[in-house]
């Protein structure tokens, strides 16, 4: 099996290997689902109960902490991942970080058939939080409003080398999507909700473009970015280290006050 | 109040914060041995739109008691009101005197003299309370 090299050969290997095809007919079909998708979420009771308490649980921090959590304004919203963007992250999956490759990874191919299960983040939203605590105080909130809706909530706190904070949490939301043939299929979608700061929300927006890069291109494994000042990662990398850090220091003053 | 439980239920707090102005209440009940008359919150919206609470206000006929950061802090300050106002100023904006809007704003300042001073600042539906709060303690409390 040929190793595709970039993402146009690798919808050609998809179609090669495993007859999925990826054309107009199949990008309207994405379109039609993850639409339909984003609708049935948007009408839940998670959805509608979070954005009912927004107000209280800001005003639960302001209680606390005497300082706001949210930004009124920041009203939540609900984003469909594009398809170019599922092909970039399959693309990555089976082939760049597959080390079992001409084998599927170890937790199997991503494919259409199965990845409106297996990706995590087809359905997304940020929350923006103006402390570096409000993430954590804004994550043991949803998981409660989670619980109250029936609902199985995950999270996780991402710290990378690379200077990648945030926190990554999520619910498994059960609906009825259509299959290519357009019979309904019963399927556990998770929505990813993101929780971050004002200022790594700022930063991540900046960086967003150098990380799609990154993570189409192939490095050695021995590679250290951190000794190569000339390479594009050393400044956002370790700026997102130094806004982590000074986010830290903001809550040490604060407290302090 | 007598009227406060129809005050409270007038302006849009959350649960949170009605919980926290009962426990500010009952422990000003506990200290001063009386029911207050009426009782304010001042409030405004600051730059990005959030309800920022200033100060708590209880009032009876004979004296106020303003809570400083009443969410955070347990600070009162006790001032005998009859007949001690010395000085008082309304600024009215955007309000007919009836019917408020989004953008409606009273403040209210007034002063005991010897440095001492009270404000009172509110917004939308708050502004009718202002003003009422304006007529029977302030206005009726100048000193002749």
């Amino acid at each position: 099996m040929k190793k595709p090299q970039n993402e146009k050969e690798y919808i050609d290997w998809l179609k090669e290997h495993f007859n999925a095809i990826i054309d107009e007919k199949y990008r309207f079909y994405y379109d039609t689902v993850t639409q339909k998708m984003k609708t049935d979420f948007e009408a839940s009771e998670f959805w509608t109960k979070l954005n009912s308490e927004l107000l209280e649980i800001n005003d639960k921090y302001l209680v606390k902490k005497g300082v706001h959590l949210l930004i009124p304004s920041n009203k939540p919203k609900i984003y469909i991942k594009p398809l170019d963007s599922i092909l970039i992250k399959a693309y990555r999956k089976n082939v760049l970080n597959n080390k079992n490759f001409p084998e599927p990874p170890d937790d199997g191919w991503v494919l259409p058939a199965n990845w409106f299960r297996n990706i995590n983040d087809i359905l997304r939203t940020t929350l923006t939080v103006k402390y570096l605590d409000g993430v954590t105080f804004l994550i043991e909130e949803l998981n409660i409003i989670a619980k109250d809706c029936g609902l199985n909530f995950n999270s996780s706190f991402e710290a990378r080398e690379e200077g990648y904070y945030a926190a990554h949490s999520g619910v498994l939301y059960s609906l009825s999507i259509p299959d290519e043939s357009f019979m309904p299929i019963k399927t556990d979608l998770n929505i990813e909700i993101q929780v971050t700061t004002q200022i790594q929300e700022i930063i991540k927006t900046l960086l967003h473009k150098h990380y799609e890069q990154k993570r189409k291109v192939e490095k050695p494994k021995d590679y250290k970015w951190q000794w190569d000042y000339t390479c594009p990662e050393f400044i956002p990398n370790y700026l997102g280290h130094i806004v982590h850090y000074v986010e830290g220091m903001i809550i040490e003053i604060r407290d302090k006050k | 109040m007598k009227n406060y439980n129809n005050y409270l239920k007038n302006l849009p707090l959350t649960k949170v914060v009605k919980v926290r102005i009962n426990e500010v209440l009952n422990l000003n009940r506990q200290l001063y041995e009386i029911d207050f008359d009426d009782i304010f919150i001042c409030e405004l919206k600051n730059e990005e739109g959030a309800r920022d609470y200033t100060s708590l206000w209880f009032f009876t006929k004979d004296f106020c008691i303003e809570c400083k950061d009443f969410l955070n802090k347990n600070d009162f300050d006790y001032t005998p009101l009859a007949k001690n106002i010395t000085y008082c100023s309304i600024n009215i904006k955007d309000f007919d005197m009836e019917e408020p809007n989004e953008k409606s704003f009273v403040k209210l300042y007034f002063s005991f003299g010897f440095g001492l001073s009270g404000n009172i600042i509110s917004t939308e539906e708050n502004c009718k309370w202002a003003l009422y709060i304006y007529k029977k303690y302030i206005m009726n409390n100048m000193k002749q």
